[in-house]
């Protein structure tokens, strides 16, 4: 792939966005304040104009930047993302290889879009995502971050395609209600849980395979890495069907790669009671999609590792 | 542009009968097809002051119209421009026909390097030539500094000039309001545990003064706790500076004002339906002086808590999606 890395998206300012960035700052108590509030503007324009190429729903007006007496007191450039939450997004001044992150703007985010700034106005680039800090960081003052310190936009889109995150089930975040106890799901008579390894966590979800009145099937996931301090995890995925008197339907099981390649497959057996794929050896930050294929229809779940 | 062999791949796996790809992994295929698209010299380019707008209005049609892109033979990557530009192309007639502007117009948007601020006096050209010694002319840049004013920028000599031109500054206004706190709204919102710890000292220390304090500084001078003032501030003083940000804003308090639509005159709070959006925000934004929440929530007996979160989850974002 020649574009590997998803970094420095170039973004063109157009008319409206400067006349909105102007209509706030001149609102402002005074032109240095009206600089800031005018960039912070581009750059919220700018995230949300790249949401709008890929169909991501934003809802720029509800943010705090979007209102000139809240931005007169507050630095912040909010994006609010509909259903999820809010982003911040920072301009990056011409030359500078790293910008400020002020207290208000940490927060309650989803995380921070670098917004790199060039000479003239009319287009900056994204260069980069930075991940929510941990609730736990007693920040105190405004942090300064790095260019080279940020991730490439695929993390920005992880975060606002949240998905199942198999690392943090092992460490007790589990995506509950969705995801529950095999045992709740599935009758004792036919789940065994597998012998568990060192650290080892089983969550199964039950997925209908179209209307009423067609199949429905349990996933279930075991995750396992061999000691605490393996980062790689071993995934077992089972199939089983929901109902302890039938069998399992007529599928086929694929896992996919980030991408969508194929990267194992299985069709279901006659008279199975369950079918299994595992992928072993799987690296923090890996993405993979469970497809569940009966007849025409197609059901996706996606795990983040 | 990258190589043919990749792009065929990311238009098969976004076109893919089956639905190979998952949202996320259509969004990164989509990305990457993007970026590749406006990193090929053969994107069309131009100066024309729409060609912005057309350029990411064309974005969004090729996420929706992708799949019906034929590359037809050769390669596949020049097809795929060919497509892309002969439909910028056509959104920047649209746009220019929409404007009204004719050949005369578009001649002078050839050589455009300025952002023209309609509504907001003259057009202001913002990278100004700079003529040196020598007579040779090189551009300032908006966010360099004016070497002839000293420190500041040409966008905030420009700025400087826009808000000489308004008769309210909406956010001037609020400043001086937090500074002064006319009527104690701000000094009256203090901690139970710790009364010196109140918004108007708060919004002092951390945005008004220069430089700004730390929280743990402000807590040190009050002889709180840290987190005690981070809460306080958060719960308390936020949610009032977004009142008092609003109650200045002349458009906010104009819908408020005119009657609003149905959905906002009867949202009202679970199990108290005179508990409106138009109520609180008719209590909160146009009364003469400011009442603290909990006394409007005393007034219209319901529980604060449960009237702060109708406020913030309802009200509020209704009133800003109206506001622009």
């Amino acid at each position: 792939m020649t574009t590997t890395d998803l970094m420095g998206i170039p973004v063109s300012l157009d008319c409206d966005a400067h006349d909105h960035a102007s209509r706030l700052a001149a609102a402002q108590a005074n032109p240095a304040e009206g600089q800031r509030v005018y960039l912070n503007t581009l750059a919220v324009w700018a995230v949300h104009t790249y949401c709008q190429w890929l169909g991501i729903d934003t809802a720029p007006s509800e943010g705090d930047s979007w209102q000139p007496g809240l931005a007169a007191l507050l630095d912040v450039a909010d994006l609010p993302i509909v259903g999820m939450g809010r982003l911040e997004c920072r301009p990056v001044l011409p030359g500078e290889r790293s910008f400020r992150l002020p207290l208000a703007a940490m927060g309650d985010r989803l995380g921070c879009v670098a917004v790199q700034f060039f000479d003239t106005l009319d287009r900056v680039e994204l260069v980069g995502f930075l991940p929510p800090l941990p609730a736990e960081s007693a920040v105190d003052e405004p942090i300064t971050i790095a260019i080279d310190d940020l991730l490439p936009l695929d993390a920005l889109l992880n975060a606002l395609h949240p998905v199942a995150n198999l690392r943090q089930w092992l460490e007790g975040l589990l995506d509950g209600p969705t995801w529950q106890a095999p045992e709740q799901l599935l009758a004792t008579t036919r789940y065994r849980p597998t012998p568990a390894a060192a650290r080892s966590v089983c969550q199964a979800k039950s997925i209908a395979l179209g209307e009423s009145g067609q199949p429905t099937v349990v996933l279930v996931v075991q995750v396992s890495a061999e000691t605490a301090a393996v980062e790689q995890l071993t995934v077992r995925l089972r199939v089983y069907p929901a109902s302890s008197k039938a069998l399992l339907p007529r599928l086929r099981v694929a896992v996919l790669d980030e991408w969508g390649d194929v990267l194992l497959e299985n069709q279901t057996q006659p008279d199975a009671v369950y079918t299994e794929l595992v992928l072993a050896d799987c690296q923090p930050g890996e993405q993979f999609s469970v497809r569940m294929t009966y007849r025409s229809l197609s059901v996706v779940e996606e795990f983040m590792v | 542009m990258g190589d043919d062999a990749q792009l065929q791949s990311w238009l098969e796996k976004l076109c893919a009968p089956e639905a190979e790809l998952t949202p996320l992994g259509r969004s990164k295929v989509l990305s990457r097809l993007m970026l590749c698209i406006q990193r090929s010299p053969r994107l069309w380019r131009d100066s024309h002051q729409d060609y912005a707008m057309a350029l990411n209005r064309t974005l969004v049609w090729v996420r929706k119209n992708i799949c019906t892109f034929r590359p037809g033979d050769g390669p596949i990557s020049e097809a795929l421009l060919r497509w892309v530009n002969g439909t910028l192309k056509r959104r920047v007639q649209d746009l220019r026909g929409s404007r009204g502007l004719g050949a005369e117009d578009d001649r002078a948007d050839r050589d455009y390097r300025r952002i023209l601020k309609l509504g907001l006096g003259s057009p202001v050209e913002l990278d100004k030539p700079i003529v040196d010694e020598q007579g040779h002319a090189t551009t300032q840049a908006p966010l360099a500094a004016d070497p002839s004013s000293g420190r500041s920028t040409l966008l905030e000599q420009w700025i400087e000039r826009l808000q000489a031109q308004q008769q309210q500054r909406v956010g001037q206004q609020v400043r001086a309001y937090l500074e002064a706190d006319p009527h104690g709204v701000l000094r009256a919102c203090r901690s139970k545990k710790y009364p010196d710890c109140h918004c108007q000292r708060l919004v002092q220390g951390l945005h008004l003064s220069q430089p700004p304090l730390t929280r743990r500084a402000i807590a040190i001078q009050l002889e709180a706790k840290e987190q005690s003032v981070y809460t306080h501030w958060r719960d308390k003083c936020l949610p009032l500076l977004q009142i008092i940000a609003l109650r200045h804003d002349p458009q906010v308090r104009d819908y408020v004002q005119a009657s609003p639509d149905r959905e906002f005159s009867q949202c009202h709070l679970a199990g108290a339906e005179h508990c409106t959006c138009l109520e609180l925000a008719q209590r909160l934004l146009l009364s003469d002086v400011l009442s603290p929440l909990r006394a409007i929530a005393k007034e219209l007996r319901v529980n604060e808590t449960d009237l702060v979160a109708h406020w913030q989850t309802q009200c509020l974002p209704h009133l800003k999606r109206h506001r622009l």
